[in-house]
């Protein structure tokens, strides 16, 4: 098809090559960024997701929708930020399709192991905490691991969830509360 | 749970999450996915999008001020007056902020869940459901979370749709159920007793055909998509004929009113090419790669247009554009940290932009000299979410 305008110039000479020259910038510094950090991204995801498959799929969902609006995001101070959020907002709308739904329960509580030990009971509770973690519903969950792993305060963790910070607050409690609950009691221990 | 408790919780989240290590070509995995995205929303965006109301009644107005550059409208409008022709080359920035207010959108408007007809009826619909249509005393659309067409009076056919008539009395769509896959029309009056038609049941297996608009009362387009990818267009005349008139990928937006199809060239990573062509096919009026050809005014006479790249959140400017040649005659665009998620005529002097800046979002109303004014109140809009969508039209 002849893409020709009056006189004869091709049409996309110009604008393509100055549509690749950004193109190109655009690939490098978006490389750049997964590089340094998809490491993080993805243990955040895994947190979120539970699985490795799933937080990889989760990370490349993100990254997907980040390179979509590369231009816009890079005049945000966080890119960080920006990708978590898709991330979670992402990750609670697969929560919300039954398919997901019928993949994961999030009512039985999982099987813990037994403590011999001091140590071997610090590594069970550990397990038996990530185990609890799970089966938090997902926004519960998204504050957990953003405040306890990201190490988020509460006014960031609420930006990133768009919700208030009585909110991220009150979600924190009820996780804690959830895993309180669930968690077995020691010998001597008080709830 | 103790605050020992606590810092094992943040121990256990570490010790799990470290055993997570990157992986190779992420990044290239992520901009396939990227591709995909743009492909899908392009597809989809294309499909549903059609012509104004051709009923619509003029908008009675008092459009307030925004940012402008050369050249300045006349007057401002006034309800009931005539809005002034436009002047090639205007610019208008949408700043939400600066946006006066006006009335609700005529042809409806979706804000979250709730589908606000242009009759004033009010109908739930599902999170996600692309341009809603007035169906009977409800509503239809196609559901993104099922790949379903999507009925509030119950049901739903696995395929796509709906594409209304330029009346709104008649609907097309594409079935893929049971084996069987087609494109039949129906009346919108909601009633589904045996006076569907179908249209084409030729459809190739592993293609769908997707109704863009109708020419005619039985003239419909469609795009006809494989795998992932358009294929081309095709034109059926309820006779049992098809033809593909035009050499084109797909076509977005066809008017009945000027015997027109806007149709896409060629599309690559950095943009696309589109062009005008007559309905009946031969060479086209006009063609572009400056812009991507959304929708026609109701008359046919205006064309709304997005960038030629369009990157997944929105646009970051829209035109005006003179469907006979091309010309620009408005520009509108978002501010520096904004972008406009959607767009359509309200009637042939009025454009409708969905747009979100400064974390907020709202329906904005545009004459054609560039004047604008919110028709819809401001609504949070954290991230790329907001609540806001236009109805397909006809």
């Amino acid at each position: 098809m002849d893409l020709t305008r009056e006189g004869g110039a091709p049409v996309m000479t110009a604008p393509a090559a100055a549509a690749g020259t950004r193109t190109s910038d655009r690939d490098t510094e978006f490389e750049a960024y997964v590089a340094a950090r998809q490491t993080r991204l993805l243990r955040t995801a895994y947190l979120l997701t539970g699985d490795q498959h799933s937080a990889e799929d989760l990370v490349q969902t993100a990254l997907a929708k980040l390179y979509l609006s590369w231009s816009k995001v890079q005049r945000r101070e966080s890119l960080d930020g920006y990708v978590r959020r898709i991330m979670i907002n992402e990750h609670t709308s697969w929560w919300r399709r039954a398919w997901r739904r019928n993949e994961r329960s999030v009512d039985e509580v999982p099987e813990r192991g037994t403590a011999d030990d001091g140590h071997a009971h610090t590594l069970v509770e550990r397990d038996a905490l990530w185990a609890l973690v799970q089966t938090l519903p997902p926004r519960q969950r998204a504050t957990v691991v953003l405040r306890f792993y990201e190490d988020l305060g509460e006014a960031e963790t609420a930006q990133l969830l768009g919700c208030s910070v009585g909110n991220v607050k009150s979600q924190t409690s009820r996780a804690l509360a959830t895993l309180r609950g669930r968690m077995p009691l020691q010998e001597g221990e008080d709830r | 749970m103790s605050d020992d408790t606590m810092r094992e919780l943040t121990r256990a989240l570490h010790v799990h999450a470290d055993d997570v290590h990157g992986t190779p070509d992420l990044a290239a995995g992520a901009r396939r996915r990227a591709r995909q995205i743009r492909l899908r929303r392009r597809v989809v965006g294309g499909t549903v999008a059609a012509v104004a109301l051709a009923a619509a009644l003029p908008t009675a107005l008092s459009l307030g001020d925004s940012t402008r550059s050369a050249p300045l409208p006349a007057d401002t409008p006034t309800p009931g007056e005539t809005v002034p022709a436009p002047e090639p080359g205007g610019s208008t920035t949408l700043r939400l902020a600066d946006l006066g207010t006006g009335p609700a959108p005529v042809n409806g408007w979706v804000d979250g869940s709730t589908f606000h007809r242009a009759d004033g009826l009010e109908v739930e619909v599902p999170a996600g459901l692309a341009a809603p249509i007035a169906f009977g005393d409800g509503a239809a659309g196609f559901d993104y979370s099922t790949g379903e067409i999507w009925f509030s009076e119950g049901g739903s056919i696995p395929g796509f749709g709906p594409a209304p008539s330029p009346d709104g009395r008649s609907v097309a769509w594409f079935y893929d159920e049971a084996g069987a896959t087609g494109i039949a029309v129906g009346p919108a009056t909601g009633d589904r007793d045996g006076t569907d038609t179908v249209v084409a049941d030729d459809i190739p297996a592993g293609v769908r055909a997707l109704p863009v608009g109708f020419l005619g009362d039985r003239d419909l387009v469609s795009n006809l998509v494989g795998e992932s990818m358009p294929i081309t267009a095709r034109r059926d005349t309820f006779d049992g004929s098809s033809t593909t008139p035009w050499d084109v990928e797909e076509v977005s937006t066809v008017s009945a009113a000027a015997q027109l199809v806007a149709g896409l060239l060629s599309v690559t990573d950095d943009g696309s090419c589109w062009a005008v062509l007559p309905a009946d096919g031969g060479p086209a009026l006009w063609e572009t790669c400056d812009h991507s050809l959304d929708h026609f005014s109701p008359d046919g006479e205006l064309l709304l247009a997005g960038p030629a790249y369009r990157s997944g959140a929105g646009d970051t400017a829209i035109a005006v554009l003179d469907a006979q040649d091309g010309t620009v005659l408005q520009e509108l665009e978002s501010t520096r940290e904004g972008f406009i998620v959607d767009t359509a005529f309200e009637d042939d002097e009025h454009v409708l932009a969905v747009v979100v800046d400064d974390g907020k979002a709202a329906i904005v109303r545009c004459d054609l000299a560039g004047s604008c004014e919110r028709a819809t109140d401001l609504a949070p809009a954290p991230d790329v979410e907001q609540p806001y969508g236009l109805p397909a039209q006809p």
